[in-house]
């Protein structure tokens, strides 16, 4: 049982991850083209490409839930 | 803020506008958008064409004025200029001023130019130099021979190309000498090419025809070096080198004596210009009939006795004045100024990355700057990073200490370093776990061993920031009569509080019947608040709340590497080995504990929080007034 709740927890940090990393790279790359046009937005564009961190740090609650509960 | 509009005799025009810059509180704005000139028959917003060809002029000067300023070396005296000057430009009537600021940038532009000149025609002659003492011997042993010509090539470049060409060049010399000639390579060049070429010089005539047909060789010595031969044209080079490195000198100790001087005067320039150019544009603004004007703009309304006081004594009486407080359908066309408290003041730098909130609504500040330190501390918490970070406050700090952007981030950072040192202490958490190993008393709460528990704090901070924010929604939509939202935030706050009832229930194994009645309630009024899209908005609060789950995951993202890091120290085999690279993750860590608790933290407000109730404004508050910093 242990050793699918391991699995269960891989994969909710894993997948998100993958999605995060996907997001947030086509995010950075143009938040580095827009703050070439207009160099003041590079405060809100640092918080913007923070933003699909959601993705995997609810799948690393997930996976805490997962494991200790 | 009240809305002040001022009037008077059209001859008074500038020598009113120059005064409200010296006053410097007043945000003019368009008389365009006053009601109070609608359907008058003032003329509004027509400048005149002279008008419009000095703000041309005085806007390609200040670009200029700000080119030059990259030209010129600022100097340590330069940088401590502070001082407030009065305009160079004293009256945009003087075409002569601005004149004599035109030439003064053209010399400087003429300056920096012959000094890049100076420089590539040093570069040049060294290039020449290199290659010729290179072959120097060589031409000594063979320039007895007068039948004998000797022809230089240099490539700067090793490229497929150049070695093409070079190849060319030896098929055409083989074909016009008949093989009487010799290339010798330079040995020791990897990433250029030179070579000289010899050949008689009876076929001078040919070679120049037919090899090199005509064409300018690349790099080849530049005809205005070029000498009779090898030797005189090395000499010559010599001295050339000598003469531009002299004056390269003179020029340099000619700029340095005068560029605090000329940055003095650009900074002087720079401010004038700006000054002018408000000034030029306020006329834009200005509402006229044949014989008077009429400026309008904001004032905070606590400067309104010094603006009486001001059109009395200043503008000599000619100036007529009234204020009235702005209605509320003007309240989105009103400029917004920030008050805060000297504890609160710097966080309103935060804001800077949104529009300022709209005028009679919420100034959020003063919760950041509580809320944002507390989720940071919530976080970091360590006590060695929390040291750290107070010392980078202190040289930020110390960094520019006129600077009010340096100040107010060092205050910033103080205020987040105390706050990881106090969670720091609650987690009994000093660089991880070295806490453990000085034998220090257990921790007040060890979150990596209650992860569960910690997750729910973190759930209960978000409830508690959403429910604020909610209650600000409430409070504002209270305030604007408007009933349809007050019943929907009162549903808002009402599911927010009674989920978190059912969960505590829930934990505690009690029925959550009740909470869940009051939280269909809640529902209800929404669906029939709102309709069906309302209710499906509940779905975004639901997500808000789990989204302050990160406080919980950065945490103990943080707190894992650290532990990780100490790991490192007693599981190395060489103790050195293990004690610098704990020292590297540790600082990695260090970095990361720094950036992500501090956007995270500032995602949570302007994502989370801010969707609650923060209604963005369009204007913020600028007063007219001179400029006294560059």
């Amino acid at each position: 049982m242990d050793e699918w709740k391991a699995i269960g927890a891989a994969l909710a940090v894993g997948l998100s991850a993958i999605g995060t990393a996907w997001a947030q790279g086509k995010i950075g790359a143009s938040a580095i083209a827009a703050i070439l046009e207009k160099r003041e937005l590079t405060g809100i564009m640092i918080v913007l490409v923070a933003i699909p961190e959601t993705m995997v740090i609810l799948g690393f609650v997930v996976a805490i839930l997962i494991m200790y509960s | 803020m009240v809305r002040i509009r001022l009037g008077g005799p059209q001859s008074a025009i500038n020598r009113s506008v120059k005064e409200l810059a010296s006053f410097g509180a007043l945000h003019i704005s368009n008389t365009q958008n006053d009601k109070y000139f609608a359907d008058t028959g003032l003329k509004i917003g027509m400048m005149r064409d002279g008008i419009i060809k000095k703000l041309q002029l005085a806007e390609s000067l200040l670009y200029e004025t700000r080119t030059a300023q990259s030209l010129i070396r600022s100097t340590s005296a330069s940088k401590k200029e502070k001082t407030k000057l009065a305009p160079v430009v004293e009256d945009w009537s003087n075409q002569e001023k601005l004149d004599e600021t035109g030439k003064f940038l053209h010399e400087i532009k003429s300056n920096a130019e012959k000094r890049q000149s100076l420089i590539d025609e040093l570069r040049e002659v060294r290039q020449y130099i290199r290659f010729f003492e290179k072959f120097q011997p060589l031409v000594e042993s063979v320039k007895w021979l007068k039948e004998i010509d000797v022809f230089g090539l240099f490539f700067e470049k090793k490229t497929p190309e150049t070695e093409e060409r070079v190849d060319e060049i030896e098929n055409r010399l083989n074909r016009t000498t008949g093989g009487a000639y010799s290339i010798i390579y330079s040995t020791d060049e990897l990433k250029s090419i030179s070579c000289l070429v010899i050949y008689p010089s009876s076929m001078r005539e040919n070679v120049r025809k037919n090899v090199f047909g005509g064409r300018t060789i690349p790099l080849h010595v530049s005809e205005k070096y070029e000498k009779e031969s090898f030797g005189s044209t090395l000499l010559h080079l010599y001295k050339k080198e000598k003469e531009v490195k002299a004056e390269m000198r003179n020029a340099i100790k000619l700029s340095k004596a005068k560029a605090d001087e000329i940055n003095k005067r650009l900074s002087f320039t720079e401010k004038s210009l700006k000054n002018l150019i408000n000034e030029l544009k306020v006329q834009n603004y200005l509402a006229l009939s044949k014989s008077t004007f009429w400026i309008t703009g904001w004032l905070p309304e606590y400067e309104l006795s010094r603006l009486k006081e001001f059109s009395r004594n200043s503008t000599q009486g000619v100036i007529t004045l009234n204020h009235e407080k702005p209605s509320v359908e003007e309240y989105p066309s009103v400029p917004v100024q920030l008050e805060n408290n000297a504890y609160s003041k710097p966080f309103e730098r935060l804001l800077t990355f949104f529009p300022p909130p709209v005028f009679g609504s919420i100034d959020p500040t003063v919760l950041i700057s509580l809320t944002f330190p507390i989720f940071f501390g919530f976080m970091l918490g360590d006590i060695g990073y929390g040291l750290i970070m107070l010392t980078i406050g202190y040289a930020v700090l110390k960094a520019d200490q006129s600077s009010i952007v340096y100040s107010d981030i060092s205050k910033m950072i103080f205020t987040c370093s105390i706050s990881a040192i106090l969670f720091g202490i609650l987690y009994g958490e000093f660089f991880g776990k070295i806490w453990f190993n000085l034998g220090l008393p257990p921790p007040m709460f060890d979150r990596m061993h209650e992860i569960i528990f910690f997750l729910s704090i973190a759930f209960i901070l978000g409830g508690l920031h959403i429910l604020i924010g909610n209650v600000f929604a409430l409070s504002l939509s209270f305030k604007g009569r408007d009933k349809k939202r007050t019943l929907k935030n009162s549903a808002d706050i009402t599911i927010v509080i009674f989920s978190y009832v059912a969960a505590g229930m829930v934990v505690t194994e009690y029925s959550p019947m009740i909470p869940l009645i009051f939280i269909g309630i809640a529902l209800s009024i929404k669906l029939a608040v709102g309709g069906f899209l309302e209710l499906l908005e509940t779905f975004r609060l639901v997500s808000n709340l789990l989204s302050y789950s990160r406080l919980m995951a950065i945490g103990i993202a943080s707190v894992v590497l650290a532990d990780m890091a100490d790991d490192l120290i007693f599981t190395s085999e060489i103790i050195w080995v293990g004690i610098t690279a704990s020292i590297l993750v540790h600082l990695l860590n260090l970095v990361l504990g720094i950036f992500s608790p501090t956007i995270h933290a500032l995602r949570l407000h302007y994502v989370e929080f801010f969707s609650q109730f923060y209604q963005q404004g369009l204007i913020r508050y600028t007063p007219f007034k001179e400029t006294t910093k560059t």
